[in-house]
């Protein structure tokens, strides 16, 4: 099975090779049995890398550890879900999933070539091919996740994988940041495509606003399943701590939200060509960027993998594709022209571009925070490194820039508002937003940034309520008979990029509550107990009830069972049993979170250490925590309402018949 | 021996499929043409489509004034007609 998962990966890097070139040639051609030979290759390659991903999954299950790799991240106590999931556990097999994810995708467009203008075909699957060549090399030349031990003999058992790493969420955040970043490779293959094949048109947007809308929906699934991950599992009591493994995934996604403003504009006014050119290519650059960082050894982060030294590889290819991108925005110039220009700074299309920049801000600062200790280290010898404050002190205020501004746009009209019309509708969320403000920082729930974001944030919404008021009074005004809710109905069923994305807002803004909450409320304390005592802290108190230790296949625990009231009433809240695990294989030590959660806060309990007949805790209370996790889903539905497929009436066919039968 | 014999018989398919479209029966290509001049013109009808949708909108929804509403919209109509007969006569 080994020497068969390492042909088939070698034979889809192959066939990678021989989809770029007979795509080229294809589209030099434009010839039909080229076209059908890239489009096989592409489907061939594509399958071929899951074949081998699939080997090396039956590797790990099977406990073959004749491989280098099973050796390395599996042992024989391990679920059989962790050992599957092991294949992306160390760097070898990530790069492996990678690549045979990018296979699928490229695979699935490649199946449906045949919708797609036949021009554009043959380049948009030479660049996927040439992405493939990319990951499928790499694995291939320097990570092979196919190589045999070198030993003389076949080990009985494995290290195991981190226990860290054995954990649910862990188990489909990163195969879904790689289905974030490989859908991603959608749109830039068809936004290259189109400029090497001299298709300027906005026909690539069309076609890829699934998969942008796709990719954006995963990448953002799998940054908080990372960051729920962190909460569960890493025990200090938060969910992003801006590490670089963290920003990497954070930076596409940036752009990738830019992208999917600033595509509107190009989709309506024919604006901003070159603008999404770049941000589209951005977007991909960054995600094999992300990964240059964090397998690299530049950047230290606490979740890093293994540095290895092919840096320079991932460097020489993001300096391929800008130099490519570079030469296709400077021989395309003239096509890339706009259609029109912004017609005022009152405008609808103004607050778009706005919004891309605060983005790109924000997506500069946070690079340059994870790039400060390389820089620093260039300059002055010393790596230092920058911290939370750093990134708080940065992009909170962008970040209240883009809350204002998410609440603006959909205030103001397309092309050009006036003022007066802008007072109508922008006062009464604008006076909610004040008042609120005012109200936070009365009670004292939060400083100067706290109130203001909540203010921002009941200005969004007020905001986004009032347009949608506005848009089904306006119903009624044209059908007398209809109610309010066929009103609400017709409305969102004729507008759904619109409201979807009005409700992908409010999701942001119940993240941003929680958020805000959790900086700004949150509560920390450290302290001891013996048996029977107790400890007071917000609205629990908390009794330590018992420490005891417990033996199980792969590891010994000490636990403890801790009681929790409610302060006030004293009844009882329910049992939390954090744990410390000692594994056996390797030695690691966990400490197990223990979670009480409600709507309006979680207790976290971690157990600090033991000392004598005693335990010591640290403990955190985390306000509006769950809101955080129920705003991401909110998005999502967001996603799914604009992702839904509909029936496609072309508005100018349908427009032109209309004139026909009129003449 | 199982090994080799299925990866040249993998090889061999892969190459088979490959060269298939070079002599297999050509088949009329049903890929639709991108950027015909029609296309283009339908593409920016379809843009002023969606500007005068989101004018009426804009203009339901209170953003827009009467007067703008008005000058807007006489001002896409005429470059929707203009489109619409362009497509017709090449019709």
């Amino acid at each position: 099975m080994n020497t068969f998962g390492h042909f088939c990966l070698g034979l889809s890097w192959i066939l990678a090779c021989v989809g770029l070139l007979t795509g080229v040639t294809a589209g030099i051609k434009d010839s039909p049995a080229w076209i059908g030979t890239v489009r096989n290759a592409t489907v061939l390659s594509g399958l071929l890398a899951f074949c081998s991903v699939l080997c090396l999954g039956i590797l790990f299950l099977s406990g073959d550890f004749s491989n280098h790799y099973v050796w390395q991240f599996s042992n024989n106590e391990m679920a059989s879900i962790y050992k599957f999931t092991a294949i992306w556990g160390g760097m070898d097999g990530s790069m492996l999933l990678w690549g045979a994810i990018l296979g699928a995708v490229s695979a699935i467009v490649a199946f449906n070539a045949k919708s797609y203008p036949r021009k554009l075909t043959p380049w948009v699957l030479a660049v996927l091919c040439s992405s493939m060549i990319f990951f499928l090399g790499v694995t291939f030349f320097f990570t092979n996740p196919f190589r045999y031990i070198e030993l003389p003999f076949t080990p009985p058992d494995g290290n195991g994988l981190n226990p860290l790493l054995q954990n649910p969420y862990m188990a489909i955040h990163p195969p879904l940041l790689y289905l974030g970043f490989t859908t991603l490779t959608v749109p830039y293959a068809f936004c290259l495509g189109a400029m090497l094949g001299r298709q300027t048109s906005n026909e690539w947007i069309r076609l890829t606003r699934f998969w942008t809308l796709l990719s954006w929906a995963f990448l953002t699934v799998g940054i908080v399943l990372g960051g729920y991950w962190a909460y569960i599992e890493l025990g200090w009591g938060g969910y992003w701590a801006w590490d670089p493994v963290e920003n990497a995934s954070f930076l596409p996604w940036l752009t990738a939200t830019a992208f999917l403003h600033s595509v509107m504009i190009q989709e309506r006014k024919n604006m901003l060509k070159f603008w999404n050119l770049w941000l589209v290519v951005l977007s991909y650059v960054l995600t094999v960027f992300g990964t240059f960082l964090t397998r690299s050894g530049v950047v230290e982060s606490v979740h890093a993998f293994a540095s290895t030294d092919i840096g320079w590889v991932f460097l020489v290819y993001i300096g391929f594709v800008l130099t490519l991108t570079l030469y296709l925005s400077w021989t395309r110039r003239f096509d890339l022209r706009s259609e029109r220009q912004i017609e005022s700074f009152l405008s609808r299309e103004a607050a778009f571009l706005a919004n891309n920049l605060v983005f790109l801000s924000i997506c500069f600062a946070v690079m340059w925070g994870v790039l400060y200790p390389v820089f620093s280290e260039a300059l002055t010898g010393v790596k230092q490194a920058v911290g939370i404050p750093f990134y708080n002190a940065i992009t909170v205020p962008l970040f209240i820039l883009m809350l204002f501004l998410m609440g603006t746009g959909p205030l103001i009209a397309w092309r050009k508002a006036r003022f007066a019309q802008l007072k109508q509708t922008f006062l009464f969320p604008f006076f909610i937003g004040v008042l609120f403000s005012l109200l936070i920082a009365w009670l004292g729930l939060g400083g100067f940034w706290g109130s203001l974001s909540y203010g921002l944030c009941a200005f969004v919404t007020v905001a986004i309520m009032g347009e949608l008021h506005r848009g089904v009074r306006s119903q009624r005004l044209h059908d007398e008979n209809i109610g309010v809710l066929g009103a609400t109905e017709r409305l969102l069923r004729r507008n759904r990029n619109r409201y979807g994305g009005h409700l992908v807002h409010l999701g942001v803004v119940l993240v941003t509550v929680a958020i805000t909450a959790s900086m700004g409320l949150k509560v920390e304390e450290e302290f001891s107990l013996a048996s029977g005592e107790r400890y007071e802290i917000g609205r629990y108190s908390l009794e330590l009830e018992q420490i005891g230790e417990k033996f199980e296949k792969n590891y010994s625990a000490l636990f403890s069972r801790v009681k929790v009231f409610d302060r006030g009433s004293g009844d009882t809240l329910g049992t939390l049993r954090p744990e410390f695990r000692r594994y056996k294989k390797n030695q690691e030590t966990t400490s197990e979170v223990a979670i009480l959660k409600t709507w309006s806060q979680d207790l976290y309990i971690v157990i600090a250490g033991f000392e004598q007949d005693k335990a010591s805790f640290k403990v955190y209370i985390n306000p509006l925590q769950s809101l955080l996790w129920f705003g991401v889903f909110v998005m999502l539905i967001g996603t799914v309402v604009v992702i839904l497929p509909r029936v496609r009436v072309p508005m100018a066919a349908e427009s032109a018949a209309e004139s026909q039968e009129q003449a | 021996m199982v090994l080799i014999v299925s990866s040249i018989a993998l090889a061999s398919i892969c190459a088979f499929l490959l060269l298939r479209p070079h002599f297999g029966e050509r088949t009329q290509d049903s890929s639709p043409e991108l950027h015909s001049e029609d296309e283009a013109i339908r593409e920016k009808l379809e843009r002023l489509l969606q500007m005068r949708s989101d004018l009426v909108l804009d203009f339901e929804t209170g953003k827009i004034s009467e007067e703008d509403y008005q000058t807007n919209l006489e001002k896409v109509a005429r470059e929707i007609r203009f489109r619409e007969k362009e497509l017709l006569t090449r019709s």
